[in-house]
């Protein structure tokens, strides 16, 4: 599996597509493309595969408008050739799908953009219980896996710990999950998956994992599950912001906790923000009078 | 990228009219020497050929569409004076941004059988009638031609109403 992309500095991507590099500025405000990554000292990363694209498709172009179109069409492409895959049952082309896929994009765009897409029209046209879910959820926790493997090790000192109340079927909202743990890993921070339904030992466990951010994901777990387990997390951690993924505000056993946005790659992105923007003053926290008093006067509270 | 025109217009021999290359988005003519597909004084239109007696001049509103009669490009010029947006209109069929002036005698066969006239092989320039598509009692002559690469019908509004 090929995991390096080919990425162009904006000079050169200007001179590949013979324009300068104010024009390419200037596309990606008018057009939103290409859309390039921004390295850690902001400066423009563009993946070869979209400035490829969008170099032939400027060949057969009677305006930028139409050949941006063109070039985003055959990007989509990649999309339909997975999902086409997937519901054929053929993995060697699944695989081959997501070659193509990274050879345009880096890693998270291809999960954000061609994964995930194929995985939600296979759920909507088949349903989360038919056979062809069930293959192609297998198939890309299992490529998820293989990418998670290749990922480095954590470079950044943030540690977040995500209590997942799932509940263990191989659902949309389990894939979710598992990709903002890959988006998260890659984005260098420390990961530590729990699940809500057991707390044994959780205690030394976040006593070692010293977390700064608490992600509650998932909304099979019962509200009771999820109020024990957060609440002995925060008596072994101490008071940090909780966030919530996939799981509904309302049902929240704790003071108040940010909702995330539904996607991973948005979710992921609010996470290192309210971590890097000081999240343990701005983000809801749990309060110590919460933690002595137990999830139950916590529920009391959030049911009133 | 080749210095090779890519496209060219052959009128009738007693008539021959220099091509010329112009900005399908600003109209902008660039150098001779300047061989770049996308156009360096807007950056938001590609360089086009055209018989310069159908390239717009100066500020004329163009469209290109191409042989399904859709649309292909917008100028900005056009983008104004019709209240539309390239992005909008790109793909849709061009009666839906300009329809023929019927009480100009101009009806739905005549405006394609204009179109199709001047972008085949040797043909001149043809001109119609047409009026902003939902909108009556404003018209513009509109000169037709060929342009490219790759080939196209281009349509260009005389300023004057008629
Ligand atoms: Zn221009």
């Amino acid at each position: 599996m090929q995991q390096r992309v080919r990425t162009l500095k904006t000079s050169e991507a200007a001179q590949l597509l013979n324009v300068s590099p104010n024009t390419l500025r200037a596309w990606e405000r008018r057009f939103g493309y290409p859309k390039p990554a921004r390295t850690a000292g902001q400066h423009r990363m563009y993946t070869h595969g979209e400035v490829a694209a969008l170099r032939d498709a400027l060949q057969e172009g009677l305006s930028i408008s139409s050949a941006i179109s063109r070039a985003q069409e055959s990007l989509r492409a990649d999309t339909q050739m997975l999902t086409g895959a997937l519901s054929a049952y053929e993995l060697p082309r699944a695989d081959a799908a997501m070659v193509a896929a990274l050879s345009l994009r880096n890693v998270d765009r291809a999960v954000d953009e061609v994964l995930l897409p194929s995985l939600v029209e296979l759920a909507a046209k088949h349903g989360e219980d038919s056979a062809p879910w069930s293959f192609a959820a297998q198939w890309a926790e299992d490529w998820l896996k293989r990418v998670q493997r290749m990922t480095p090790p954590a470079t950044r000192r943030m540690g977040i710990v995500i209590g997942d109340a799932t509940g263990g079927a191989l659902d949309l909202q389990d894939l979710n999950v598992r990709i903002l743990e890959l988006f998260l890993a890659r984005a260098g921070a420390r990961v530590l998956t729990l699940p809500v339904s057991g707390v044994a030992g959780l205690g030394e466990a976040l006593n070692a994992f010293r977390p700064d951010l608490v992600v509650l994901a998932g909304s099979v777990d019962s509200d009771e599950d999820v109020a024990r387990w957060a609440y002995r997390a925060r008596i072994s951690a101490g008071s940090l912001p909780v966030t919530l993924f996939h799981r509904s505000t309302l049902r929240v056993p704790t003071t108040g906790a940010y909702p995330l946005s539904s996607s991973p790659s948005t979710a992921h992105h609010e996470i290192l923000a309210l971590i890097d923007g000081g999240a343990r003053t701005e983000a809801p926290t749990m309060s110590p009078a919460d933690v002595s008093a137990g999830p139950e006067r916590v529920q009391k509270r959030n049911a009133s | 990228m080749s210095a090779r025109p890519l496209l060219r217009v052959l009128p009738s021999p007693h008539d021959r009219v220099p091509d010329v290359r112009f900005c399908g988005y600003c109209g902008a003519r660039p150098e001779a020497d300047d061989d770049r597909r996308v156009c360096g004084s807007c950056d938001m239109g590609m360089v086009l050929t055209a018989s310069a007696a159908v390239a717009p001049q100066s500020g004329q509103p163009s469209i290109v569409i191409d042989d399904r009669l859709t649309v292909c490009a917008v100028s900005r010029a056009a983008e104004e004076l019709l209240g539309i947006s390239e992005d909008e209109v790109l793909n849709r069929r061009l009666v839906d941004v300009l329809a023929p002036a019927q009480a100009e005698g101009v009806g739905l066969d005549s405006l394609v059988s204009a179109v199709v006239t001047a972008v085949s092989p040797d043909s001149a320039p043809q001109r119609a009638v047409v009026r902003p598509a939902g909108e009556w009692g404003i018209r513009y002559a509109v000169r037709i031609g060929v342009c490219g690469p790759p080939r196209a019908a281009l349509l260009v509004l005389d300023d004057d109403q008629v």
